[in-house]
């Protein structure tokens, strides 16, 4: 895509303005089916903001949850909730797991374990 | 990269696309399988692309905010969460979308066989995109006049083993059925070496 050519290109650029400077963290790629695993209990400390509080309470260890159904819980968009939980990440609060990349989905092996996991639903 | 750990004995994520034509039955579909209820995520895009902005309040002739319903399975023996994702109705947008398509398994593409003309974007944006589909015919009210032969035929498949699955997309049987059907089709891809 063209993205220079577009006339909205200029004024994307506010986003900075808006956000501090920051847009996501460096390295930390989150998108929609990104799991999301806290690091911290959710009141580990006290000062932290309600809204991440929150974050922290609905994954907890093991209960990884995807960066998607946060946004869902949260009541906000995929943009700003990756926003969010990139700050999260920067201040170690959460770890993040990538959704398996190409060369693991196109195994065969784990294919049919998923398969033979999926028949026994 | 700051916080990713590679050894938790955590799950990874991985999606399913469930594509098809406004009120076909996607999100019916997927809370017949999903341990949870179906969650609805947002997002607003733009044609200048998405990933950076949410102008709340700056309005662009283009942009749009378009709506994905998903639920999830957790297949622990497989190491895998799976999540299913309904794709938004505004078919236009998913092409400016790189995230929707990005480490999906898969899709079933749900027909109604009363309207299929509203199927055709999904099949020809999964076909153009290499992206492996089955098709699922939802039988509402229990009837499908047609045969599996004949959906495949007026579907135009680029592919003529594209299964063809008559399904309810209340059932969830029938769903994991479909579901079972995309692997298969997943595995006879992955491994066509191995099919003598």
């Amino acid at each position: 895509m063209t993205a220079g050519q577009q006339p909205g290109r200029g004024r994307r650029a506010r986003l900075y303005a808006l956000t501090d400077g920051r847009t996501t963290a460096p390295g930390a790629a989150l998108t929609m089916d990104t799991l999301i695993t806290a690091r911290v209990a959710p009141d580990a400390d006290g000062s932290l903001p309600t809204e991440w509080q929150a974050i922290l309470g609905m994954c907890q260890p093991p209960n990884g949850r995807a960066v998607a159904e946060i946004a869902a819980r949260m009541h906000m968009r995929l943009t700003p909730m990756v926003l969010l939980l990139s700050e999260l990440v920067e201040r170690g609060l959460i770890q993040h797991r990538p959704p398996l990349q190409a060369n693991e989905t196109s195994n065969v092996h784990l294919l049919m374990k998923i398969r033979d996991n999926l028949a026994r639903i | 990269m700051p916080g990713y750990d590679t050894s938790a004995q955590e799950e990874s994520p991985v999606k399913i696309l469930i594509a098809g034509g406004f009120g076909v039955g996607k999100t019916t579909l997927v809370e017949a399988v999903s341990e949870i209820e179906p969650l609805r995520t947002e997002e607003r895009l733009t044609a200048a692309g998405i990933g950076v902005d949410d102008l709340d309040g700056i309005e662009f002739k283009t942009a749009t905010t378009v709506a994905m319903d998903f639920g999830r399975i957790t297949l622990s023996d497989a190491g895998v969460v799976l999540y299913l994702f309904g794709t938004p109705g505004q078919e236009r947008f998913w092409f400016m979308w790189d995230d929707l398509l990005a480490g999906a398994l898969g899709a079933i593409v749900l027909v109604d066989t009363r309207r299929l003309d509203r199927s055709f974007p999904a099949i020809d944006f999964f076909e153009s995109r290499g992206l492996p589909f089955v098709i699922g015919a939802n039988c509402f009210d229990g009837e499908q006049p047609y045969t599996a032969e004949q959906i495949r035929t007026a579907l135009h498949l680029g592919d003529p083993d594209t299964p063809v699955l008559m399904l309810d997309a209340r059932s969830r049987e029938d769903v994991r059925g479909a579901l079972l059907s995309l692997l298969d089709l997943l595995i006879a891809g992955a491994a066509p070496a191995a099919s003598a």
